[in-house]
């Protein structure tokens, strides 16, 4: 292509006006010629004064985080914000399971049924409400921190990671829950068992076999020092429905009511007494009404046994 | 977060570093061509569809392109737009072919040119092309707005090729000295 030819399709070529071949053939010259390259220029100015012309109206918001997700690789996961719910879910569920303990050793240690699961429908709840709360700022935080991005839409929680995460945190508060409530039951009982076992081998403790008409095993031991005593009941046979047994003191003006208690399975009754026995001469079961006894004895005694100080 | 001077940079320092894979550069670039370049394949193309692709095929054009921008050829700006304007020319072609011949879609060039025209909104662009010989504008109007190639125009209105290409550097002559006020200033 000659010099002048090419000058011929500037103008044609600012306005699009040129075939494909003409097109190709005009850049080959403009690479070695700087007079046409300069040429160009002035005429495409031109161009873009025309293209003024045409109603303005700018593209779609949408376009833009299309062209932009083209041009940028996929940001890896913005750690950052993931990082944040992931420290804050965990916190709340530190606190959940720590509030569900202390719920629960205020609850009665027998609460029943229906109110554990009141509370733990009370528990699921409120935590529904703090997820999507935090979900909700979880959201926010990467709308933010993406903000700049635009291609990628704002991480929406899915519903099944909010209700894997729910389940799995509602089952831990409750296993923490029955532990909890576990461990407040063995620590009762292991307490009861070093008293009785502390009283059992202590030095100023004294073991009374009761005797009289009923079978079985009955042994009363008391520590006179510690105004406690435990009865020990082996093969005692439970007392006829609606009845109970009912441990006297002795050595008082009117006998004195130590204990209402039943035999257990086995015939078989562990039953702590505090009562300062150097006050008292003998003790005496008898069989009472129940479920809380008599004020009285009311029938004959079926076991009998005398205190230490008793023959004082 | 973009450099601080992202915003400041002047269109070539953004080629340049488009050029070298900087995504902020080409955002900032994004947000200040993307009305115009869309006003021209809007413009050009009736069907919105289409020119919202040719609109991402541009500023694609530009990401993988810019290295190629050359100065002394014109501004970023209008090197920009006449992206623009070549890709929606493309798409005006290749429906046109596929769909009527162009010798059967014209009847009259005052018809094909009054049509075309009503395309252009700009007052002072309209202004400027009054200011030209009807023939002059009749070239201009069915190249750029219509989107005819010059053998085209040159075979529809019966003149010869030689003839419509000078009518087309006279226009555009005509045209720049009666925008000169608007134009950006060309280095030497």
């Amino acid at each position: 292509m000659t010099h002048a030819d090419a000058q011929e399709l500037i103008a044609a070529s600012v306005i699009s006006g040129l075939e494909p071949d003409e097109q190709r053939a005009l850049e080959a010259h403009l690479d070695g010629c700087a007079e046409c390259r300069q040429e160009l220029a002035r005429l495409l100015e031109v161009s873009a004064a025309m293209a003024a012309g045409l109603p303005q109206t700018p593209p779609p918001a949408a376009l833009r985080e299309a062209v932009m997700a083209a041009v940028r690789p996929a940001p890896a996961r913005r750690p950052a914000a993931v990082w944040f719910a992931v420290a804050a879910l965990g916190v709340i569920a530190g606190a959940m399971v720590q509030l569900a303990g202390r719920l629960s050793l205020l609850l009665p240690t027998d609460f029943d049924r229906a109110t554990r699961l009141a509370a733990l429908l009370v528990a699921v709840v409120v935590f529904g409400v703090v997820v999507a709360v935090v979900a909700r700022l979880f959201q926010l935080v990467t709308t933010a921190s993406s903000g700049r991005l635009q291609a990628v839409p704002a991480a929406r929680p899915t519903p099944l990671w909010l209700a894997v995460g729910t389940v799995i945190i509602v089952l831990l508060g409750a296993q923490v829950l029955l532990v909890q409530r576990q461990n407040a039951g063995l620590s009762a009982e292991l307490d009861q068992q070093s008293r009785l076992l502390a009283m059992l081998t202590s030095p100023t403790s004294t073991t009374i076999a009761l005797t009289g008409s009923a079978p079985g095993s009955v042994r009363l031991v008391v520590n006179v020092k510690v105004h406690e005593g435990v009865l020990i009941a082996n093969g005692l046979a439970s007392p006829t429905a609606g009845s109970v047994y009912q441990l006297w003191l002795l050595g008082g003006p009117k006998p004195e009511s130590g204990a209402v208690f039943s035999a257990g399975p086995q015939g078989t009754t562990i039953t702590v007494l505090g009562a300062d026995f150097s006050r008292y001469r003998a003790v005496a079961i008898t069989v009472e009404p129940g479920p809380r006894g008599s004020p009285q004895p009311t029938t004959t005694p079926i076991l009998t046994g005398r205190l230490p100080g008793g023959s004082a | 977060m973009a450099g601080a001077s992202t915003h400041g940079d002047d269109d070539g320092a953004l080629l340049e570093r488009i050029a070298q894979s900087d995504a902020d550069a080409f955002e900032v670039l994004y947000d200040r061509y993307s009305g115009a370049v869309h006003s021209v394949t809007r413009g050009m193309l009736r069907d919105p569809q289409a020119a919202q692709e040719v609109t991402q095929d541009v500023f694609l054009g530009i990401w993988r392109g810019a290295h190629a921008f050359d100065p002394q050829r014109g501004s970023p700006r209008a090197w920009i737009l006449s992206l623009a304007h070549h890709k929606s020319v493309d798409v005006l072609r290749r429906v046109r072919y596929t769909v009527v011949p162009l010798s059967e879609t014209i009847v009259d060039d005052s018809d094909v040119v009054a049509e075309t025209l009503r395309k252009v909104e700009g007052v002072r662009v309209q202004t400027a092309l009054s200011s030209l010989t009807i023939e002059q504008r009749t070239a201009l109007v069915l190249a750029y707005y219509g989107g005819y190639t010059q053998r085209e125009i040159a075979q529809k209105t019966g003149t010869p090729l030689g003839t419509i290409k000078t009518r087309m550097r006279d226009g555009l002559l005509r045209l720049r000295a009666v925008l000169e006020p608007d134009l950006q200033e060309i280095g030497p």
